[in-house]
């Protein structure tokens, strides 16, 4: 997966920008607050309609504009070309084209593009509070599973009506059926527990990933382990599907499959959600169903506690997860180093997770990791993404790269929200390539005398 | 509201409380009621103090009616087992002008929604229970696809089959004539939810 074309309008420091960017790495470079991070969170936003960082989206608009707009033409191997767009309004709605044809709903345009995003901000997921790991599920699993959104968005509406309710049943206490609090507790599992279900399968999936990678950062050190720590505790292992028994649970990779597909296997395989209708074949208890199980008879074991406190106390709103290195927690005993080895491993992580399930290497967007790596990471993450996949890097100097990257990657200087391409850098690294042409001829031939 | 001459001041005041009305369109209503023959002023505030005196809610279904009972409950020609309970009295006109359907109605007058204080007992759902027992064999739940909708659909679902009624849902999916690569994902996964054999 590649953009061919990208173009913003009135977008953060540009007004207008296009770019024809490289196959392989390109590499934004300048002076700091000249806009190289702007051109990632452009094409972040076209992967997962967020802002990296504005808490209010319209603060992506030009200062003095009323819509920002990026636009971009993606390369697909697996799904076929496509034109995306995304626009934000001062008003913070947002607006999403596929293929120049408006979608009704902006989640739509997940799963179109992907990316992975690595900068210094994604040092909150290792360091961060509870919410702000549960906030990176919520983006990466939505890239790959357009259900989760919907039931993300119903569960958070259910559980600010049951708050409501527990809250009315605090200050004047009366029969909670009155009230209707057990549907609302049923409303609360239906949508909750496949939230958890997703979790716990893409975390039990991008875990032995990280590792891996942690590894090959630390030269086989350190172990790098990442637990999922969800408020309702799960059922026993042997009831819900793992890694070796894989076989019973493809929820996730159904989903990320065309709608024809989708139709097609959900013949042989049932949907796990309690509003299916009744006519639904009988099956074994699946993940989704177990964990809705174990979901119910946690909240009856809790009682009246719930109402004592106007809360809810269990449920993916109160989800973490754990990174540990060696056993130790690294949130409380990691060194800075170790906190950001382990977030670049988890990031190429997934990465991976990305690719096994669309079926080829996303975007890679790293900002300003020339400055925040260290030599030996760094050199890790350049290997890693060259002739891999599409990537663009920013920095504030080349100087810190590899003379073998630099030959190959496109590179833009960055300059008060002008990106020009470096096409005199281009011809005089082609110039030196050139030259090691015309020399080749006679190494080879040199080379072959001495062989023969 | 300091510019205004108080009166005028207390009418665009009035008009701002109207659903989806704003400052701006508050002022232009209030300057062209205020510029209206005195007839037609009075013909207009004769209608909404008429509607406040003569609407009440159906002694049967809960619908707005200016008689006892309501047109529907009136009319010999219904079916009397079959009961459709919708939420507001727009939903049932709307299934009215199908002219498919030839059963009773039952108007909640709102969903549950413990965030805007509506708690099961305020809407119009014990009056639900002595009309069932009158020969009601079928129950259909029309609400909006919403959150909500399918809340009060669980509790009613939940408190009316004991009773030994029918209780069916209208589906949520594809809109008639619709284009399947049109439809956006909320309502394709509904729609494989609702799914049904044929």
């Amino acid at each position: 997966m590649r953009v061919r074309y990208l173009k913003l309008n009135q977008f953060r420091n540009y007004p207008s920008l296009e770019l024809h960017p490289g196959e392989g790495v390109n590499i934004l470079y300048g002076q700091n607050a000249q806009g190289k991070t702007n051109v990632l969170e452009a094409l972040s936003l076209l992967a997962t309609t967020r802002s990296l960082r504005a808490s209010r989206e319209s603060e992506l608009i030009f200062r003095g504009g009323d819509v920002a707009r990026v636009m971009a033409d993606v390369v697909r191997e697996c799904q076929g070309d496509v034109d995306l767009e995304v626009s934000v309004f001062q008003t913070d709605k947002k607006e999403v084209k596929i293929n120049g044809s408006k979608r009704g709903r902006v989640v739509d345009i997940l799963g179109q593009f992907n990316a992975v995003f690595f900068g210094s901000i994604d040092l909150v997921i290792v360091m961060g509070e509870p919410a702000d790991r549960r906030h990176y599920l919520n983006i990466e699993i939505s890239q790959i599973s357009p259900r989760y959104v919907y039931d993300l968005g119903h569960y958070k509406r259910v559980l600010a009506q049951r708050n409501r309710l527990l809250k009315e049943l605090r200050d004047r206490p009366r029969p909670p059926k009155e009230l209707g609090l057990d549907v609302w507790n049923e409303q609360l599992i239906n949508y909750g527990a496949p939230i958890i279900e997703k979790r716990r399968f893409y975390l039990e999936r991008l875990a032995p990933l990280a590792n891996q990678v942690h590894r090959a950062l630390t030269d086989g050190k350190e172990n790098l382990e990442i637990r999922y720590l969800p408020s309702v505790r799960l059922p026993k292992p042997a009831e819900l599907s793992t890694l070796s028994t894989a076989v019973v649970d493809n929820s996730m990779i159904r989903e990320t499959n065309r709608e024809t597909q989708y139709l097609t296997e959900i013949q042989d395989a049932t949907p796990a959600s309690e509003s299916a209708p009744q006519t639904r074949v009988e099956s074994p208890l699946s993940d989704t169903e177990a964990i809705a199980a174990a979901f119910r008879e946690q909240m009856a074991e809790m009682g009246l506690e719930e109402a004592r406190r106007g809360v809810t106390l269990l449920g993916p709103q109160r989800d973490d997860i754990g990174f540990f290195i060696d056993g130790a927690e690294t949130r409380l005993y990691g060194s800075q180093g170790q906190q950001r080895t382990a977030t670049l491993a988890l990031k190429l992580a997934e990465f991976q997770l990305i690719q096994d399930y669309v079926g080829e290497p996303p975007v890679m967007l790293l900002d300003d990791v020339m400055s925040d790596l260290d030599d030996n990471r760094r050199a890790h993450l350049l290997e890693w993404v060259r002739r891999r996949c599409q990537t663009f890097i920013t920095c504030t100097s080349l100087r810190p790269f590899p003379k073998e990257i630099l030959a190959e990657a496109t590179t833009f200087q960055v300059a008060n929200g002008v990106v020009t391409p470096d096409v005199r850098r281009k011809t005089r690294n082609s110039r030196i390539l050139a030259e090691k042409e015309a020399n080749k001829p006679e190494t080879a031939s040199e080379s072959v005398e001495i062989a023969s | 509201m300091k510019h205004y001459p108080k009166p005028l001041g207390k009418l665009v005041g009035e008009l701002e409380r109207l659903p989806g009305v704003g400052p701006k369109s508050a002022q232009r209503m209030a300057f062209h009621l205020m510029r209206l023959p005195y007839e037609e002023a009075k013909r207009f505030a004769d209608a909404i103090l008429e509607v406040k005196d003569q609407i009440k809610l159906c002694k049967e279904c809960s619908n707005f009616t200016d008689q006892e009972v309501c047109e529907v409950c009136r009319d010999t020609k219904r079916d009397r087992t079959i009961m459709c309970i919708v939420a507001e009295t727009h939903d049932l006109i709307a299934m009215e002008k199908t002219n498919e359907y030839r059963g009773l109605y039952h108007v909640l007058q709102g969903l549950i929604s413990p965030m805007d204080n509506i708690t099961p007992e305020m809407l119009k759902i014990r009056e639900i229970f002595p009309r069932v027992a009158n020969g009601v064999t079928e129950v259909i739940l029309a609400f909006n696809p919403t959150t909500e909708g399918q809340t009060t659909a669980l509790f009613l679902a939940s408190r009316l089959k004991p009773l030994g009624v029918r209780v069916s849902q209208i589906a949520h999916g594809l809109p008639a004539g619709g284009n399947l690569d049109y439809a956006d994902q909320a309502t394709l996964i509904s729609a494989l939810q609702w799914r049904r054999e044929i």
